[in-house]
């Protein structure tokens, strides 16, 4: 079936660009039509801001930003936030202090789709990266690597685009760059090597701010850069003249990644038959989408430590290149765990922990077992599945009634391989 | 469209996979904590807010009850589970977290949190002050009247409907 209809391509916008519909929302964005979806996303700030059941300092910063997740009126923004979560990486393992983390994701969250060259400035100087790399170590005379090396490899130019002493360079620009524990910006003017230092061939007295301007209008970093994003939007392996025409675009347009996504989000390949099911569901996309399709209020606090069996763990990236992705979601082991998880979301639904309505509100008007089996199946996965799987989740259905079977069939859906499928 | 491994017999996989829940969520719940010893005997917080000049601190892990907080200088009293006093200077510098990701603040901090204190010298040689009180580097609350995770009345609740709902659902 494939992206044949308006709806599905509008379904498909809102699983890539955030995090699923309900489904009152669905209908609601299928009325603007898939243009009409993409503009509403990328102006999100015309939407009203996200309103939280419960600040971080009370239910923990996992469950408080999955909370976000699943209410928001933004999903670009939410979604974006993640990104640079997993591009920009530090880890509280390390950083210890929560509300580091907590001010980084709101500078995640406000630079979602400004200039990458701004973001590059601003997470230089945050606190919890200032910790996760290093960066307060590195001093005059004895510079720390640590950050300098990981700003060109992983989040600017990409390996193979600098040279070993570009890494030093980059981290004489850095030395004095530190901040307090408490989370404040400090330059240590007796720690900084103002002396002039030679960057991808250019020579100047550089320090943190300059070297951020010319990794970000670097066009390895554009390249670099627009690949990541169109494979965390699109699919895994773009063809080099779609990331020609995005980096030029980054590059025209001074390294903006609204720029980016919205050519990303409104191109042919997005809405191809290429792209379509064609990423694997994070742990964080699988139980918000499943909480927002199943039209759940709120997380419940039980499914922080299911994620971190799936293999993600908010705020904790495995190590500083963010989390793999893709097939590593899925093995035998975790392939089980995301069934059970779906069942007992479904289980859960209506209940004083998630909120929303009794799942059995999910099928209203559909009373037979056909009828209820076309319901679920376009709520969770586009209404495409194979025969057989029809047959089967009509002959389940024919031997149970009522809130017993709207249960089971939701639980059945949740299994099919399409609907571990973004 | 990405191909992923198709259950043969999907049915019978999604019954194991609920069979498998409570062994999952068994599992689960033994690695959630917010802090990383249980509770000690509580006593009874100390009537006077004077802090007296303190000996070396227990352990830094170990949970002591929050006896007084005062302003000038910023500080707080905490009653160890050997019943020792002990007063921990607060700086700019000091880290505040509830649990293990949740933010926090001296501004928060009540008498009758429970809290775990990094500030021995032991640990960190620059911990003392130059006037011989103890500073406070990293500080773990849980604030008064929370419980560990898991341990409260909403999360049992939810955890028994759960096993009730997936006992009931697949057949």
């Amino acid at each position: 079936m494939g992206l044949s209809s308006e709806r599905v391509r509008v379904a498909h916008l809102l699983r890539r660009a955030g995090f699923g519909a309900r489904p009152d929302e669905l209908d609601a964005y299928v009325q603007l039509g898939f243009d009409g979806t993409v503009t509403r996303l990328i102006e999100y700030e015309a939407q009203p801001e996200t309103t939280d059941p419960a600040p971080p300092e009370q239910v923990g910063l996992e469950i408080w930003w999955l909370n976000r997740m699943l209410r928001t009126r933004r999903p670009l923004q939410e979604k974006m936030t993640l990104f640079w979560h997993g591009h920009l990486t530090s880890a509280l393992t390390k950083v210890r202090n929560p509300a580091l983390m907590l001010n980084q994701n709101q500078l995640f969250r406000a630079s979602a789709l400004g200039r990458y060259e701004d973001l590059l400035r601003a997470i230089s100087r945050d606190a919890a990266m200032i910790h996760w790399l290093d960066l307060n170590t590195n001093r005059k005379g004895a510079p720390n690597e640590n950050y300098a090396r990981e700003l060109l490899e992983l989040f600017t130019l990409g390996i193979g685009n600098y040279t070993e002493d570009d890494v030093r360079e980059v981290a004489r620009a850095f030395t004095g760059w530190s901040a307090t524990p408490a989370g404040e910006f400090v330059f240590n003017r007796n720690q900084h090597d103002f002396g002039p230092k030679t960057v991808l061939g250019q020579t100047g007295n550089f320090d943190g701010d300059d070297v951020c301007a010319l990794l970000a209008a670097h066009p390895a970093t554009a390249r670099f850069l627009t690949t990541k994003l169109f494979r965390f939007f699109a699919y895994p392996d773009p063809e080099p003249a779609v990331i020609d025409r995005l980096a030029d675009a980054y590059l025209a347009s001074g390294g903006s990644i609204k720029t980016v996504v919205e050519q990303i989000l409104r191109s042919p390949e997005f809405v191809s038959e290429r792209a379509y099911r064609a990423l694997i569901k994070s742990p964080v996309e699988l139980v918000v989408g499943a909480l927002r399709t199943l039209g759940a209020e709120q997380v419940p606090p039980q499914v922080t430590p299911v994620m971190r069996l799936l293999g993600q763990q908010l705020f904790n990236p495995p190590n500083v290149a963010g989390w793999s992705g893709g097939r590593s979601w899925i093995n035998p082991s975790t392939l089980l765990a995301r069934f059970n998880l779906g069942s007992q979301l479904v289980a859960q639904v209506g209940t004083p922990a998630v909120g929303g309505q009794p799942a059995e509100t999910l099928l209203q008007g559909a009373s037979a077992p056909e009828a209820q089996v076309e319901r679920v199946l376009d709520l969770l996965v586009d209404g495409t599945a194979g025969e057989d799987e029809r047959a089967a989740l009509v002959a389940y259905a024919r031997q149970l009634n009522g809130r017993q079977r709207v249960l089971g069939l939701l639980r059945l859906a949740m299994a099919l391989p399409a609907y571990q499928l973004n | 469209m990405l191909r992923i491994p198709r259950f043969q017999h999907w049915r019978t996989g999604v019954a194991l996979a609920a069979a498998g829940t409570v062994l999952l969520g068994g599992a689960a719940l033994a690695r959630s904590h917010t802090l990383p010893m249980p509770l000690a005997a509580q006593t009874a917080p100390s009537p006077t807010a004077a802090p007296a000049a303190s000996p070396a601190p227990a352990h830094g892990q170990r949970l002591a009850t929050v006896t007084a907080i005062s302003q000038n200088p910023p500080s707080f009293t905490v009653r160890q589970a050997n019943g020792q006093l002990v007063t921990y200077l607060v700086r700019p510098t000091t880290v505040f977290r509830a649990g293990k990701d949740r933010p926090a603040s001296f501004d928060q901090l009540k008498v009758g949190d429970r809290v775990a204190v990094r500030g021995r010298p032991s640990q960190d040689a620059n911990a003392r002050a130059a006037d011989g009180q103890w500073v406070a580097r990293l500080v773990t609350v849980r604030p008064a009247g929370e419980q560990p995770a898991g341990s409260s009345p909403g999360a049992r609740a939810a955890k028994a409907h759960q096993k009730g709902g997936s006992r009931g659902a697949i057949q």
